[in-house]
């Protein structure tokens, strides 16, 4: 085998293997892309969906480890990767919480949740309401929904 | 022959590209977040659990739009019930508990509306055992129903939504 036809062959060889990685690599980056992107969003839906459902029908405690469980995932959530609809969800479930607070006249606590919740919403791009508007807000959005 | 070996090591490159995408999108994710290691593999667990319910979700409202309507709950029972015995998380389960429940009244309305008031009733005692553990107390089976009707309607889809039919 001549030089020449050594090095075709190898030319041959690294285009096809380039070629073939970078086929390879979009195809599987454009699957990939579409996996994650669908496991960040529907998992925290169907645990907010979940967390919602408790908050309409469950008892106190229940309601509450409901949205509290919520809450700290949508947290860890926001640690891998920030998202405003994250933040609205979030502040949503610390304000569940907070009304659950003043069901039982626990006025300190409730205060505690919507700070957090405040904060939240203002990091979302949404307006800063008082702690009362955003509650009674809620409760409204709450009662149209049943 | 250079064509040959052009084609030929076309498969392999491919392969390859396969694996770098996996590894980047695995790596680009870690070095984006700022969540805690130890914490990753249980948010991961979590993650996956989930999808799975909703795509199991997703299956089943397919399915019975496809036909075979009269199977849509139990077949969806069957699935949840597969998928609570693997999980490993208590976000999954809780998740998978609540739509048991809400399958197993929307299962025994289906069964009623056939006469099938045994396996109804078998039904309704599944619901309200599932649902009391998840705080739903003080419901009448009535009230239960309507409630979990309600929850049902609320995530259906529009083409699901027209025949009215709870199958």
């Amino acid at each position: 085998m001549t030089p020449a036809a050594k090095a075709v062959y190898l030319g041959a060889l690294l285009i096809g293997l380039s070629l073939g990685a970078f086929v390879g690599f979009l195809e599987e980056g454009s699957v990939l892309g579409l996996v994650y992107e669908a496991s960040r969003s529907l998992a925290p839906a169907a645990l907010v969906d979940f967390s919602n459902m408790q908050y309409r029908h469950a008892d106190l405690e229940h309601a509450e480890s409901a949205l509290e469980m919520t809450a700290v995932f949508l947290e860890n959530m926001e640690e891998l990767k920030p998202e405003k609809t994250q933040k609205l969800a979030l502040a949503t479930a610390y304000t569940r919480l907070a009304l659950l607070q003043d069901a039982v006249s626990n006025p300190q606590q409730s205060h505690a949740y919507m700070v957090k919740a405040r904060s939240l919403y203002k990091a979302s791009g949404a307006r800063d309401y008082p702690e009362s508007e955003m509650k009674e807000r809620l409760r409204a959005f709450d009662q149209s929904a049943k | 022959m250079a064509l040959g070996i052009l084609v030929l090591s076309f498969w392999p490159g491919r392969m390859l590209g396969v694996r770098a995408a996996r590894y980047w999108y695995h790596h680009q994710e870690r070095r984006l977040g700022t969540l805690d290691a130890s914490q990753r593999p249980h948010l991961e667990s979590v993650l996956s659990e989930l999808v799975t319910v909703e795509e199991l979700r997703v299956v089943s409202d397919a399915v019975s739009e496809a036909g075979a309507k009269n199977q849509r709950w139990p077949r969806y029972i069957r699935g949840l019930n597969r998928l609570k015995q693997k999980s490993r998380t208590q976000e999954g389960r809780s998740v998978i508990d609540l739509e048991l429940g809400i399958a197993y009244v929307m299962a025994a309305t289906v069964e009623e509306q056939d006469n099938n008031n045994e396996v109804a009733a078998h039904y309704m005692e599944s619901a309200r055992s599932v649902l009391q553990s998840l705080g739903w107390q003080g419901y009448s089976d009535d009230a239960l129903t309507s409630a979990a009707k309600r929850e049902s309607d609320r995530r259906e889809p529009a083409s699901l939504k027209k025949g009215k039919e709870p199958r």
